[in-house]
Parts: structure tokens; sequence; C-alpha cells
């Protein structure tokens, strides 16, 4: 610490002092780099018309869904398939709310809110009796379950999937374009912080202590099952309010949506960002959800001017851009848990050594 | 009568595919406590290696050899070069990252082959016995035959061969099997290597019988798990009778309640069992908490 702040008033004027100071720790140089990116990002979509605004849109969408993911698996160390059924509980939820006198704006998602904290506290309930593959298949079961009774009420009611009107906040139509991005971007920033605030808390501490080691934690007089439902009803809640919005983006409710792969994809997110932070699942979610836009438009264009045909790529796109995602998350999970944010970090650990090398050097000359 | 008579055949039939993609799962938990979601994949690339043999003109028994042998080569190449430096240290991981390879099978066999339903030419007999009021065709048998003939080899091989008393070793005790000189490596590799050509089995008896895609396939590979908890993880007889059972439940519900509520019933099942029997019917109790 004494060494980093001698090394600062070596630095040049005040605001490399500042910097400096904030950046002084390994990490936050990283965390800073992605935090400007996200933040350029959310930026540029919210000026950049229509076709960017969508985008946007469906990025902050996946995001809450991330972040209420990363609550449950990243936070407390709890891995489960059952984000899409999350998802789809709060979609489901939306529609059958349209049409009754609850289908004003906040209403909708509080009660998404309410019921995904109680379904997430009782898929909780198989997670007090074990853990690692046993918990990964029964939120597998959960992630069927929920998919076969919103299909099965779906086909009864209304085949072609239920209706979510536009949103409205009070007069005002949200519904589409930049202001629907606006609200989005708004509830995600919400999210974000009210997780955040909950993470600097005991429970946050609490969380972390069972991820590392749940008998530790235990002996140290953490109440392991209650944090650990709590993590799991709080991911609920946040993945479904994920759900609701989804449903008034997509403008209805359809089970085929939300099936395992979403649940899949919601994982890749999170590994690819990095595990270990909202930051992380922020990153994860842009880069998932941006990713098949991205290459739609110009991967044709590179394989062709390297030469490749490109019919493949684009009679495909769908299922090449699933391949690739799970390509992504089978490397990431095994041979770089901490995904994007674990490569930068390893770059700015491999920056710092540089510089100070560079500046020890400068020392051991100077007295010479 | 003939209603049931018929629900019993598909439930032998059915139950038979879900054996021979649970032994998979059996032998992979028993050798790296790995529980691997890619079955269903490596059972939709021996569906569509055997489609390609078949329609190539090659006859049943090679093509059903040689599907065989390429997937079992495949899958242990997959378990050397990506997982085995991963899996020895951490096998929750390796199970975690096993969806991911089950996705890129799938996303690779449907840009090869597209996604539309494919149905094999007739390559065993189109000849069908009437028993009990229900029609029974030459592919069910054979379906049935050789999920029969493949747990019964790998039970005796467990039992009575060194390859198959070490995976026991391993089983039992892994740290002791090691220094006792066996190489935990070799015999995941062999358990992966099994594994692979027990699932490319199952995709060929699957697509005797119906038309094959990545997507139903790959399911047949998930609701492989419901089958593969209530035989007992880990147990290779287990699997045979777990599938066989959830077929028959499944069967019930189809005519009892609704096609659409199988799915819900078999999962609801698994979770049951997790809760109240985790070792399934046929498993040791110890390999249950982790």
């Amino acid at each position: 610490m004494t060494t980093d702040a001698i090394k600062d008033r070596t630095g040049a004027g005040v605001l490399g002092r500042t910097l400096g100071r904030m950046l002084g720790r390994q990490g936050s140089g990283t965390q800073f780099v992605m935090g400007a990116g996200l933040l350029a990002a959310a930026l540029w979509a919210l000026n950049g018309g229509p076709f960017l605004n969508l985008v946007g849109q469906s990025c902050a969408v996946y995001a809450v869904a991330a972040i209420g993911q990363s609550v449950l698996i990243g936070s407390a160390g709890q891995i489960a398939l059952s984000g899409a059924a999350f998802m789809a509980i709060g979609a489901f939820v939306t529609g059958s709310l349209a049409g009754t006198p609850l289908e004003t704006f906040p209403f909708p998602l509080l009660i998404c809110a309410v019921v995904g904290w109680l379904v997430g506290l009782l898929s909780g309930l198989p997670g007090l009796r074990f853990r690692g593959l046993y918990l990964l298949l029964s939120s597998l079961a959960l992630q069927f379950m929920v998919t076969a009774v919103t299909k099965n009420y779906q086909s009864a009611r209304h085949p072609a999937g239920l209706e979510v009107p536009p949103l409205h906040i009070g007069p005002l139509d949200v519904s589409t374009g930049q202001s629907f991005y606006i609200v989005l971007i708004t509830l995600l920033a919400t999210v974000y912080l009210v997780v955040a605030l909950v993470e600097r808390t005991g429970v946050g501490l609490a969380w972390r202590a069972i991820r590392e080691s749940e008998e530790a934690a235990a002996v140290s007089g953490v109440d392991a099952v209650r944090w650990k439902l709590y993590a799991f009803a709080m991911s609920g809640a946040i993945t479904a309010v994920a759900g609701c919005l989804m449903a008034y983006l997509v403008g209805r409710a359809d089970y085929e949506t939300y099936n395992l792969n979403l649940s899949i994809a919601l994982i890749t997110m999170i590994y690819i960002g990095g595990i270990r932070s909202r930051l992380g699942a922020l990153t994860g979610a842009v880069i998932i959800t941006a990713l098949p836009y991205i290459l739609q438009l110009r991967l044709p264009g590179w394989l062709a001017g390297l030469g490749i045909d490109a019919n493949w790529y684009t009679e495909n796109q769908s299922i090449a851009n699933a391949g690739l995602f799970n390509l992504l998350f089978l490397l990431v999970v095994l041979f770089e848990p901490e995904g994007v944010q674990g490569l930068l970090g390893k770059a700015e650990r491999l920056l710092r050594r540089t510089l100070s090398g560079r500046r020890t050097g400068r020392t051991t000359e100077s007295p010479a | 009568m003939s209603v049931v008579a018929q629900a019993v055949v598909g439930t032998i039939v059915t139950g038979s595919v879900y054996g021979l993609v649970g032994v998979g799962f059996a032998l992979l938990f028993r050798a790296s406590k790995v529980l691997s979601f890619a079955q269903g994949g490596f059972m939709l690339l021996g569906a569509f290696v055997f489609y390609s043999l078949v329609t190539g003109g090659r006859p049943f028994l090679p093509a059903v050899l040689v599907t065989m042998i390429t997937v079992a080569a495949f899958s242990a190449v997959v378990y050397v070069l990506i997982f085995a430096r991963v899996a020895a240290r951490e096998a929750f991981a390796t199970s975690v990252a096993t969806i991911g390879l089950a996705g890129v099978l799938q996303a690779a066999v449907g840009i090869r082959y597209g996604t539309a339903p494919l149905s094999l030419p007739d390559v065993v007999s189109t000849r069908a016995f009437r028993i009990l009021g229900a029609v029974v065709q030459v592919a069910d048998i054979v379906a049935v035959v050789m999920a029969v003939t493949v747990v019964a080899a790998l039970v005796l091989i467990l039992r009575h061969s060194q390859i198959g008393l070490r995976m026991n070793a391993v089983a039992d005790n892994a740290t002791l099997a090691v220094h006792l000189g066996i190489s935990s490596a070799r015999i995941a590799t062999v358990a992966w290597a099994l594994a692979g050509g027990t699932a490319a089995l199952a995709g060929i008896a699957f697509s005797l019988r119906s038309a094959v895609d990545p997507v139903g396939v790959a399911n047949i590979g998930l609701l492989a798990f419901p089958a593969i908890i209530l035989g007992g993880l880990g147990s290779v007889g287990g699997a045979l009778a777990g599938g066989l059972l959830l077929a028959g439940i499944q069967n019930a519900v189809r005519i009892g309640i609704g096609a659409g509520w199988v799915d819900f019933v078999s999962f609801a099942l698994m979770l049951g069992f997790l809760f109240f029997r985790p070792s399934g019917l046929f498993g040791k109790a110890e390999v249950v908490r982790l």
C-alpha cells in the first residue's frame, strides 16, 4: 500500500494521483474498463436509432435476467439450470394479468417479483438437502415441469400465446423505441443497485461464505439454510421480473421462448462475463445478446473476404450461433471460469507488473 | 386389451432406448463422478452417422459396428483432448461443461443434416408379428435385444474382467484405487469410450423406429435423467430397470391423463426421488451426498 502511494507521488500531477488512487488495487482497472465500456454501449444504443434501440432493449432484459442468475450462481455458488423457468413464470404472470384491473404498469412487475420470490423459495428446498449435481438435476426438473405447465396452460387457453398489452406508464405510451429502452435501462439500474446494496450487507458476506464452503460457513455461525433460501428467492424474483420485461418486449408470452436452451444461454452469459461479479453478468448478457446481430451483419462478409463460402452460416444462423455459444461456454467453464473479467484481470496484472518493473528499474538506475 | 398390449410393447422398446443411454451415464458417473449431459449429443451423433452409412448402402451389422466404434473413439478423444485435465480436479465443473458439449454436437449435426426429421430406409426386415393383440416389428425386437445384450455384457465386464474390476475399484474409492496403481485417467478414458459407444447404440435403436431430428433425439438424452435417477445413479443394471419403469409410467400417463403431462410427471417423479430416495431403486447410498 505504501509503495503504491510512493509510486503515485512519482506519477504526473493531480489527475494521475487521483486516478492512481482509484485504480491502485488489482482488479479495479478491469472493473473500470468494463463499467465504462458498458456505459458507453448503453449511451450509444440510446441515440443509435430504432435498430440499436431494439438490440439495447433485449440486452437490458437479458441483463436483468443475468443479474438474477448471478445472485444465485455467482454470489451464493448454487448452480441451477432453471433461469428460463423463472422467466416463463414472469412472462405468464404478466400475460395472465392482461385485461384485469392489475394490468396497470407497476403491478405486473411487482406481482412477478412476489411470485418469483415464492417459487424461488420453493425451488431452494432441494438445495437444502443437497448441492452440486443433485441440485443441478432438481433445477433441470423444475425447468421441464414449468415448461410442461405453461405449455398445457397455453394450448388450453391461448394457442397463439398470451397477449401482453403495450407498456403504459400513467397516460404515457412507452412501449417502443427510445422511451421503452429508457424504462428498461432505469429498471436494470435499479435492480443492479438493489443487488449491489444487498450484497454489501452481511447477506452478501453470508452468500460468499456459503459459496466458498458451506461447512466452514455453518461453523462460523452463518445460518446457511436461511441465507441459501434467500439467494434462491431473490434470484427467482429478479429473473421473474426479467421474464415480465421480456413479455412486454415481445408483446406476448409463449412457452417455446423459455426452454432449456434459454436457461443454458443465461448461464453462458454469467460465465462468459465473469462469474464472480454483477459487472461480469452485465458484460456477458450484452455479449451474448448482441453477438448474433453482429455476426448476422458482418460474418458473411468476413468469411467471403477470407474466401470461405458463408452459405452454411447464413442458412443455419440460429443453430450455428447456438453451437458457437455452447463452444464458448464449454471453453470458459473448463479453462477460464472467470470469463472476460478474468482475462482482463490477467491483462491488467501483466500491465501492472511491466509498469512497476519499469519503475523499479528506474529507481535502481537513478542512485547510480 | 390391444391398447394396453401395444402400450406394453412401446414401453419395453422406449425403456430399452432410455436404458441404453442411461448405462453410459452410470459408467461415467462411476468412473469419474461426472454426470454427462452430452449423452444425448453422442446418441444424436450415433443416429446420424448410422443414417449416413445406411443411406450410403452399407448393410445393417457393419453399419452398427462402424457407428459404435466411431462414436466411441470420438468420445474418448474428446475426453482426452478437452476434459481430461480438468475432470481429474473438478468433476462438477466438467459436468457443467458437458452441457456445452451437448449443444456443440447438436449444432454440428443440425448444420450438417438440417433440422427436419429424417427417416431411415428399412434396414431391418419390415415384418411384424402379432403377439397378444399387439403389433411387434422386427425393429422393436432388434432394439430390445441390443439393450439387453449391452447391459448384460457391461455387467459381466464389470464383474469379471480386469478392466471392469479396476472400474469398480475407482468407483468405490478413487483415491485408494490410484494408490494401488490404477490409472484413473485411463479408466475414465475407457468409460467415456464405452459411454459414447452405448449412446451411439441408443441412437441407432431409436432411429430404427422413429424419424430422427437433432432436437427430438437430444430430448431423449435429457429424458434419460429421470430414468437413471429412478434406477440409481451409478448402477448399470439399474439404468435399464429405471428406463423400463420410466417408459411404463410415461405410457400410463399418456393414456390416463394426456400426452401433455408426460414430461411433467417424469420430472416430478425425478424430483420426488431426489428428495426422498436419492440413491434410486438400485443405487448405493454412499454416492448420494455431494
